[in-house]
């Protein structure tokens, strides 16, 4: 499965990104948008899945410090 | 199936294409190799070609005034960051218009792969399977960036 990925980061001034990624992403862990850390705060399945392609829309915040 | 006929199935515009009609994709376009900071498309110009991401990341932004934090020169408004497998430029094919953003490339070493949008549409035109396919997945993909400014905008972060 190929996972297309929505990130929208709360409390910052990122655009947020759109990635394919073969893993679902899951809350609590940290990710990098342009080398920036941001911790996944909600991971949500933005419509159904077609084919190969699942779609999911994730809720980043800045880590504490770093933005 | 070659690197890069692979590289094109990771990339929703292509989902369903067959490997055969991944290759005849594959020999309409070229390889690009970006550093940091580096335009591909400008808001305004003309333009016809598509392009896919294969490596790194590219900031899409718009001419805004009052903004300065974008990768690229200039005042303008950060849109959205689009990583591996994501596609850009893909509206010019669709309506003939001018570019609607400036894209930039985020990352030294990002790769491209641009299709001139002609090419891509006779190829659609010569078989319909693969004009439906493509017609369909490029309404997903526009359909999937439309819900994720809807979200950015939702969010406490978003907007300029």
């Amino acid at each position: 499965m190929i996972y297309k990925i929505s990130y929208v980061v709360a409390g910052s001034s990122h655009p947020g990104a759109i990635v394919n990624d073969d893993r679902r992403p899951r809350v609590g862990e940290r990710i990098q948008l342009d080398g920036v850390p941001f911790e996944v705060v909600e991971v949500i399945d933005l419509m159904p899945p077609r084919g190969e392609f699942a779609y999911v829309h994730v809720t980043c915040e800045p880590v504490e410090g770093t933005a | 199936m070659t690197e890069l006929t692979d590289a094109l199935r990771r990339s929703e515009l292509f989902s369903g294409l067959t490997v055969d009609q991944l290759t005849r994709v594959a020999a309409l376009g070229e390889h690009l190799i970006l550093e940091r900071g580096e335009v591909v498309v400008q808001e305004g110009e003309l333009g016809e070609r598509v392009f896919i991401v294969r490596q790194g990341m590219v900031e899409v932004q718009v001419s805004r005034e009052g903004t300065s934090d974008a990768v690229c020169s200039g005042p303008m408004e950060r849109i959205v960051t689009l990583g591996p497998g994501q596609v850009f430029g893909e509206m010019a094919i669709l309506d003939q218009g001018p570019r609607s953003a400036t894209v930039c490339s985020v990352e030294d070493d990002t790769r491209l792969y641009a299709i001139p949008g002609q090419a891509l549409m006779s190829l659609c035109d010569e078989d319909p399977r693969i004009g439906h396919l493509l017609m369909r997945n490029l309404a997903l993909d526009l359909s999937f960036k439309l819900r994720h400014r809807n979200l950015r905008l939702g969010s406490s972060g978003g907007g300029p």
